[in-house]
């Protein structure tokens, strides 16, 4: 059991990921009002983010920044790494990409909510339920 | 029940995915083969490191001099992904227009 | 919407709806350090954490709240919507013509450091980064024209009496009680 919660809490960042994986999720499939829809969406997007984040940090890491003089660091960890020789520094990709994946959400966000605009100046509801039975 | 039914749906949802991430590395190994030097079974570590590093080591430690950059995260975007990051910058004038078009502003 | 739709249909004015005096005071006292933080963001994006994308979001931003703490003619006269879209133009313009430098050089496209783009630095420095800063630019104008652009497109979005009378609008309501009624009778 101790030594489960130990890989548990080893990974609580991918852990909290699931969970809010889950509400964005659930948001998504069950509320009937579309704007809550789109928030739900915007809270997957969110826990992919994260989940991406997590799996680049290293234990110590510094910031991906060139270290031009490496005994002018900033902080002990920092500080531990220059020693050793080496400056460990986190991944650079997932930030890299996850700003691409940003600016897509930002995109899908407006495209949807404009979309949800429509639809209520048609319908007049944002309700998909009652948008299924008007149209029915 | 409509809400019971989904709720006991992502419950179970959410345990199969938790017992997923529990097989990745943990957090902030550096040994993740995110990060470190990624090593098929087939191929000795000798080979490995003989034939170069990962492309986050490589970005790490050669990206200021390579592209000019002191920023890591903007030499990636800006440098090794350009051609990427030019077609996003498209995306966010393309979701302008469609926005535009599709709200009809800008008419009458 | 409905609030807003009966009276676009009476043809009645909105109201005049004004902010507080202190968040108008708080605006003007802020704007120039809004935009200038930004342009510090984008100018410095190969040098400091930050870059085109979030400078742009932040000079965006000066704007967006110009139209919240003042009026949308206000927001509006400050960012035109001419304005905008050259400004997203030229910010794609700025980058594609960035990249089509490295053709004329000889390299590939969006080549870096191997051409001598006008001034070229030392590392660290401002133009040390080769095509980088001027891809930050035009990215930073591009970003900032987009935000400026999505929020008034959908601030403008409620329309005046006549668009509404000329739309035939499917009387929504009635059909859905109709619709409601006859399950509950079933």
């Amino acid at each position: 059991m101790i030594g489960f919660l130990r890989i548990l809490l080893s990974r609580i960042d991918y852990v909290v990921t699931v969970i809010l994986f889950c509400i964005g999720f659930y948001a998504l499939v069950v509320k009937s009002n579309l704007i809550k829809k789109i928030i739900g969406m915007n809270i997957v997007e969110t826990s992919v983010y994260l989940f991406l984040i997590a799996s680049a940090d290293i234990r110590l890491g510094a910031a991906t920044k060139f270290w031009a003089h490496p005994n002018e660091v900033l902080n002990a960890a920092e500080a531990a790494h220059a020693a050793a020789g080496e400056l460990a520094m986190v991944n650079p990709i997932p930030s890299a990409l996850i700003l691409t994946a940003i600016v897509v959400s930002v995109s899908v966000t407006a495209i949807s909510l404009s979309l949800a605009v429509k639809i209520y100046e048609n319908y007049g509801t944002l309700d998909t339920r009652k948008i299924m039975r008007l149209k029915g | 029940m409509r809400r019971f039914v989904p709720m006991v749906f992502f419950c179970i949802f959410g345990i199969i995915m938790i017992a997923a991430v529990m097989t990745l590395a943990p957090v902030g190994d550096p040994h993740q083969p995110g990060y470190s030097e990624f090593v098929p079974p087939h191929i000795s570590k000798e080979d490995a490191i003989k034939k170069g590093e990962s492309v986050a080591l490589h970005y790490n430690r050669h990206g200021a001099h390579e592209t000019g950059a002191l920023d890591i995260i903007t030499s990636t975007i800006f440098d090794y992904r350009g051609y990427d990051t030019l077609f996003e910058t498209t995306v966010l004038f393309t979701a302008l227009i469609s926005v535009l078009s599709i709200l009809g502003a800008g008419k009458e | 919407m409905a609030e807003g739709q009966r009276q676009a249909e009476k043809g009645e004015k909105e109201p005049d709806f004004k902010t507080s005096l202190v968040i108008r005071t708080v605006t003007r006292l802020m704007l120039p350090f809004l935009i200038m933080f930004g342009l510090n963001i984008i100018v410095h994006g190969h040098l400091t954490p930050g870059g085109g994308f979030q400078g742009g979001v932040v000079v965006g931003a000066a704007f967006i709240l110009i139209g919240l703490a003042f009026n949308k003619e206000e927001g509006r006269r400050a960012a035109p919507d001419e304005g905008v879209k050259v400004v997203i133009s030229s910010g794609l313009f700025i980058y594609i013509l960035v990249g089509l430098i490295g053709i004329c050089a000889g390299y590939n496209f969006l080549a870096n450091r191997c051409i001598s783009f006008p001034p070229f630095g030392e590392l660290g420095e401002l133009f040390g980064g080769g095509t980088l800063f001027w891809i930050n630019i035009g990215v930073g104008l591009a970003v900032c024209g987009v935000a400026i652009g999505l929020f008034y497109a959908f601030l403008e979005e409620k329309r005046d009496a006549a668009y509404y009378k000329k739309i035939k609008r499917p009387d929504t309501k009635r059909r859905l009680r109709d619709r409601v009624s006859k399950d509950i009778a079933e």
